[in-house]
């Protein structure tokens, strides 16, 4: 529970709302519990002595009982809704601007698909739980209590019918709770995996139908399809089994109502119209019981979902900003590394950069060779900070990165990536994303030196096309360029370029290149890149293996005296 | 199934109760009921026929089903008129042995409607899973039928959610809603003839309630549709956004675009406050209506039959059997036009569901389909025209021939048709003029599965699916031992990272497999294409990702499995292809220089300058 309370406390903003809501709700239980007692005088008082108008006015009283309960409902629904949605609103948005405040590395701990998930389902979750709580978690306590209290003043000999009761329905309800609701997260897990068979079927489709296994698949369908058949039939019988039960016992005691009213009514112990307000009330308590069970069950759903919106709620940066952030404009963009190691976790026990030491100075072109894995994407993502490092510096202009005002540092770095993100929304929007105030004239200068303008004009709509969610209706190649040009439009001082040409083909890659050192002259630039030929004018070429550096110089001197250099040369280039 | 008597109704008991959502944005809560706009329908008479055919091999369960309804509403119906007895034939007489024998028949009644109840919900629970299993299976048979290109039209959140969340939606439709349905209308029906006859002045003050209830329903229900679905179309922009910011949190970070996507969030979140808001308000308008609406009726008709019980026309029993019914009345009402929702929409969803399953597929094997043991691997493409979309031309007039054993190498630049190319060989997709031919058989007179057998294909985009690595490279050729998977890891060069993964080769990939690099992956799938021994190897940029020095020593298990086999390598990297015994640049859809290394670079066309482009530093 603490989780969720700790959400409700976001409640304060709109207390009148939170607490008038319960407040009206209050009142439309009273009259909900008035009809019964008013009922009972009619018949006994009115009926009894054949009183017309006392009838009638009865009758007027439960009729104005009704409008005023219908009243209070609707007003109480007023405020529960207010309440509710602003209530989710404000958690929706200090959950996104928390997202956005963390840094890389607390995002891929915490995992995208997850997080997602919880910006979404479980802060739905949250706030219709809030809105159900505010109209019935006052609702039914106040019914049981009303319920229980009139019962007991109408028939005190009836009212051990209750003491009977009571305790089968809260049998039944623990049941309910403990032992049919579990099955359902069963079934759910169940249902994930059929899902993820279908999603791996349709994403994997190709090498499925490559590889002609669509009868292994069916196969493997049909197994997880079966477990979820079986599992469902099993926790739709549990469940099935508790109206039925419930029904029974409140049934029970009605007929039990009956005979001993009858028992007492012959000794003329109790009245016609008490039995039947008894009877009534019955009903409310047994109704009150049952709603009090939803809400219990919602709440524990919604204490699961809190834990995970606190949780995240409560996540700090790892890289904070330090208490005076430093600027030192106009950048130059001199990199250096100072003996940097580097981890993801602390847990590891390699380090994934190992005693990492150069300087570039500022307009100096780097190329980065290495290996799958061999830390190059890890390299350079500390260079806007993107994670600190484990020892060591990393020196921006002779100031450590940590001391740097992490905007003003970013500014001034452009990076295109391997994998490129772009988001919905025009072409020009994406460009733009970089660089707000960039003319039309320099944003279609950009898109030319990364060879993206042809095929952007080309495009329906030019610049103007909407792209899908992550662009999904261009190619890889398509993507790499646009994210290059808009590394450009960035105009950064510092350009990293993470094998951000990897699906575009050599001929293309070479114009690019070409424009790049044309406008980039005189800036820091960090290539990583598959191709030899793209890394051969670089004033640097750092040999990285198993994360170190393995050699560090020009092509010449590499040549001369690095091995692994002149392999993947050899390799490459040879015998051309 | 209703539970009542002469107090308050239990007005939610009948919900039906749906699996906890936990994925899929913007599910669960009410909101969900309402979610949707008013399904389309079509044609619901052949629909629903073709369901009941899911469900037609139960014929006995749904009989007994029926036969446990009918019992059970009638007995709902008789309770009542037994408790206004009970009070007026032996409490008012005191007459207390009479009273007991009612009362037991009643206690008796009111077991058979429980036990009724319980197995007849058993009954419809075995019938709705069983059926609904059954179109799942055949729905996902279906799918694997399809094309390619029915998978590159369709949109894959859309085929998810007809096989989740439709068939949901069936599921709940004939597990419960459809004897809901009848046993309201039942009860309904029933109750109003029991009204009348007993006494018509209380049954019309209680009948009246039918349209007030109506119109209000229709009124509110109308207003919460709307509210909801403009609520419903907020969030889903909002879940978008978030999902895209979320994965490009990285990127917004770069640009140093934090706050101004705060900004646009708090705009976009606003308006879904304001919109969710009414959309709550509206529908919670409804139950403090159908409160009213049920106590009121309750006033009116006590006060009635006071009055006329007064002037010595009703019993006291008479009032209490109205007072029951009045209460029993009101649910049914209230729950039917939520039903007829339920049931529409899951209408709907048998019909998207359908809608696939009468989808053809498109490329069928012909009558007597030949089918290939081995391959020799000559390959011959004479004429070839293809096209993805009507006149949107991708491979035009492309002619190529393969010997057995060769190397044939695909350059040029994206986009151009290089991988359109190879999946015509696999038969992804059919052709639109000329003739594809292997071992001098038509492709099409082939019998596809035999075909892609015997072909062994890298693809760009990598695929794992959830399972050890092992098991992902047994993939493929499922009857390999351990040792061979081993072996054809070795060979891929895989083996060695593979042993460093925590739990070696029975290490668990995750969707996605995230825990590989985009290069350790295309190990896996070279280690997957090694291990099937194919006579066609097709490999569309097997390397891209791969480091150079990796690429290395994969080649040289690429060039030892190509040793023999008819090859297609379509490659960036122009080391790659050297060898080649043919390269084909491909430009725009069409063949445009055709020979080897040496031949076209005394050509000195496209493959010359692409070659130039890419040694120039070591040129100069």
């Amino acid at each position: 529970m603490q989780n969720l309370t700790r959400l409700l406390r976001g409640l304060k903003k709109y207390k009148k709302e939170a607490i008038l809501g319960p407040i009206f709700i209050m009142g439309a239980v009273l009259m909900d519990l008035l009809l019964p007692a008013i009922m009972q005088r009619m018949i006994d008082t009115g009926v009894a002595n054949q009183d017309l108008g006392y009838i009638a006015r009865m009758s007027l009283l439960m009729m104005l009982a009704s409008f005023l309960g219908m009243g209070f409902g609707l007003i109480s629904n007023y405020f529960a809704s207010i309440a509710s949605q602003r209530l989710g609103g404000d958690l929706r948005e200090s959950v996104f601007a928390k997202i956005m405040s963390l840094s890389k590395g607390n995002v891929d701990r915490l995992e995208t698909g997850q997080l997602i998930t919880m910006a979404t389902n479980d802060v739905n979750q949250v706030q219709m739980t809030v809105l159900m709580g505010l109209k019935i978690a006052m609702r039914s306590p106040l019914m049981l209590l009303g319920g229980l209290a009139l019962a007991i003043v109408t028939s005190p000999s009836l009212s051990l019918i209750i003491l009977l009761m009571v305790p089968l329905l809260l049998f039944g309800l623990i049941f309910l709770i403990r032992y049919a609701f579990p099955m359902f997260s069963k079934v759910q897990e169940k249902i994930d995996k059929v899902n993820g068979v279908i999603g791996e079927n349709l994403s994997g489709i190709r090498v499925i139908k490559a590889f002609v296994r669509a009868d292994f698949e069916q196969q493997r369908f049909g197994r997880v399809n079966e477990d979820l058949f079986e599992t469902s039939i099993l926790a739709f019988r549990r469940i099935a089994l508790l109206m039925p039960l419930l029904m029974l016992i409140s049934n029970m005691a009605v007929v039990a109502a009956l005979y001993l009213g009858g028992v007492d009514f012959a000794k003329d112990g109790i009245m016609i119209g008490q039995i039947q307000a008894f009877i009534n009330y019955l009903g409310l308590i047994m109704f009150s019981l049952f709603m009090m069970a939803m809400v219990l069950t919602m709440i524990s759903r919604a204490e699961a979902s809190s834990k995970r919106i606190v949780e995240v709620l409560s996540q700090v940066s790892e890289v904070p900003e330090v208490m005076e952030p430093r600027a030192v404009l106009p950048m130059k963009g001199k990199v250096e590394f100072r003996h940097v190691c580097f981890q993801y976790y602390p847990s590891e026990q390699d380090y994934v950069l190992k005693d990492i030491d150069f300087v570039v100075q500022p307009g100096e072109t780097v190329a980065i060779l290495g290996a799958t894995g061999s830390g190059k994407s890890s390299l350079i993502h500390l260079i806007p900070r993107f994670y600190d490092v484990t020892q060591g510096q990393v020196l921006i202009d002779d100031v450590d990165v940590r001391e740097w005002d992490q905007k003003v540092l970013r500014q001034h770095i452009g990076m295109a990536l391997q994998v490129p993100i772009l988001f919905s929304g025009t072409v020009e929007d994406n460009l733009r994303f970089a660089n707000e105030k960039a003319t039309q004239q320099e944003m279609e200068d950009s898109a030319r030196l990364a060879q993206a303008h042809d095929f952007i004009v080309e495009m329906p709509e030019g610049y103007q096309t909407l792209l899908g969610q992550r662009g999904v209706n261009l190619s890889g190649g398509q993507k790499q360029r646009l994210s290059i040009a808009r590394a450009v439009i960035h105009d950064p001082q510092i350009i990293i370029l993470d094998d951000s040409t990897s699906a575009v083909d050599a001929e293309t890659e070479s114009k690019i290149q070409k424009s790049m050192n044309e406008r980039f002259s005189g800036h820091t630039s960090f290539i990583i890149a598959q191709r030899i030929s793209t890394v051969l004018e670089a004033d640097k070429i750092i040999v990285l293996d198993d994360g170190m550096i393995k050699g560090m110089g020009t092509h010449e001197s590499l040549m001369e005296t690095n091995a692994i250099y002149r392999d993947i040369y050899e390799s490459q280039l040879g015998g051309m | 199934m209703s539970l009542s008597w002469g107090g308050c109704s239990m007005k939610d008991t009948n919900k039906t109760y749906k699996v906890p959502q936990t994925k899929g944005p913007g599910s669960g809560g009410p909101a969900s009921r309402f979610a949707k706009e008013k399904p389309k329908i079509k044609n619901p008479k052949e629909t629903l026929t073709r369901l009941f055919g899911y469900v037609g091999d139960q014929k006995i369960r749904i009989g007994l089903t029926l036969c446990l309804v009918l019992m059970t509403t009638g007995l709902h119906i008789v309770a009542p008129i037994m408790m206004g007895k009970a009070v007026d034939d032996f409490i008012l007489l005191k007459d207390v042995s009479g009273l007991s024998r009612l009362l037991l028949v009643l206690f008796l009644s009111y077991w058979a409607i429980s036990l009724f109840t319980y197995w007849q919900s058993l009954l419809m629970i075995h019938v709705s899973q069983y059926a609904v299993k059954k179109l799942r299976n055949d729905l996902f048979r279906k799918l694997q039928t399809f094309s390619l290109h029915f998978f590159d039209t369709h949109s894959h959140g859309d085929l998810m959610s007809r096989i989740t969340n439709d068939i949901d939606n069936i599921s709940n439709t004939l597990s419960s809603s459809m004897t809901q349905l009848m046993s309201d209308l039942l009860t309904l029906l029933g109750i109003t003839v029991m009204m009348f006859v007993i006494n018509w002045q209380l049954a019309l003050l209680t009948v009246i309630m039918i349209p007030v209830t109506m119109v209000l329903m229709g009124l509110v229900g109308k207003r919460t549709r709307k509210n909801f679905s403009s609520q419903q179309g907020n969030l889903g922009q909002i879940n978008g956004m978030v999902e895209e910011y979320f994965t490009g949190h990285q990127v917004v970070k770069a640009y140093g675009r934090e706050e101004k996507m705060l900004e646009e969030f708090r705009k976009k979140n606003q308006e879904l406050v304001q919109s969710s808001i009414r959309a709550q308000i509206f529908a919670g308008l409804m139950m403090p209506l159908m409160n009213f609406l049920n106590n009121f009726s309750y006033a009116v008709v006590i006060s009635g039959g006071a009055m006329l019980h007064v002037m010595g026309l009703v019993t006291l029993g008479t009032i209490t059997i109205f007072m029951t019914y009045a209460k029993q009345f009101g649910r049914p009402l209230n729950q039917i036009a939520q039903l007829y929702n339920t049931v529409q929409l899951s209408i709907a969803g048998a019909e998207r569901v359908f809608e696939i399953m009468d989808e053809e597929p498109e490329i069928k094997n012909i009558e007597q389909a030949i089918d290939l043991d081995t391959l020799q691997g000559n390959v011959l493409f004479d004429h070839v025209d293809f096209a993805y979309e009507k006149n949107r031309p991708v491979l035009k007039d492309v002619s190529l021939s393969v010997k057995s054993g060769q190397m044939i190498a695909l350059v040029g630049p994206t986009g151009a048709g290089k991988t359109t190319i190879v999946n015509l060989l696999t038969r992804f997709y059919d052709i639109q003029r000329g003739r594809i031919v292997i071992d001098g058989l038509d492709i099409g007179s082939l019998n596809k599965e035999s075909l892609r057998r015997r072909l062994g294909i890298v693809l760009q985009d990598t695929y794992l699916f959830t399972g050890s690595v092992m098991e992902n490279i047994r993939y493929g050729r499922l009857e390999a031992t351990d040792e061979e998977v081993v072996e054809a890891a070795k060979l891929a060069n895989a083996h060695v990272f593979i042993h460093r993964l925590p739990e070696g080769y029975q290490t668990h990939l995750s969707e996605e497999a995230s825990n590989l690099s985009q290069g350790q992956r295309q190990l896996l799938s070279i280690a997957r294409a090694i291990l099937a021994n194919p006579d066609i190897l097709i490999l569309d940029e097997a390397t891209s990702s791969v480091d150079t020095r990796t690429e290395i020593h994969i080649q040289e298990a690429l060039l030892h499995l190509m040793q023999g086999r008819t090859s297609f390598v379509i490659a960036h990297r122009l080391s790659t292809i050297r060898k080649a015994d043919q390269i084909l640049v491909i430009q725009d859809g069409r063949v445009v220089e055709k020979g080897d290394h040496h031949s076209l670079m005394a050509e000195r066309g496209y493959y010359y300058r692409m070659v130039q482009s890419q040694y120039k530093s070591k040129a100069s």
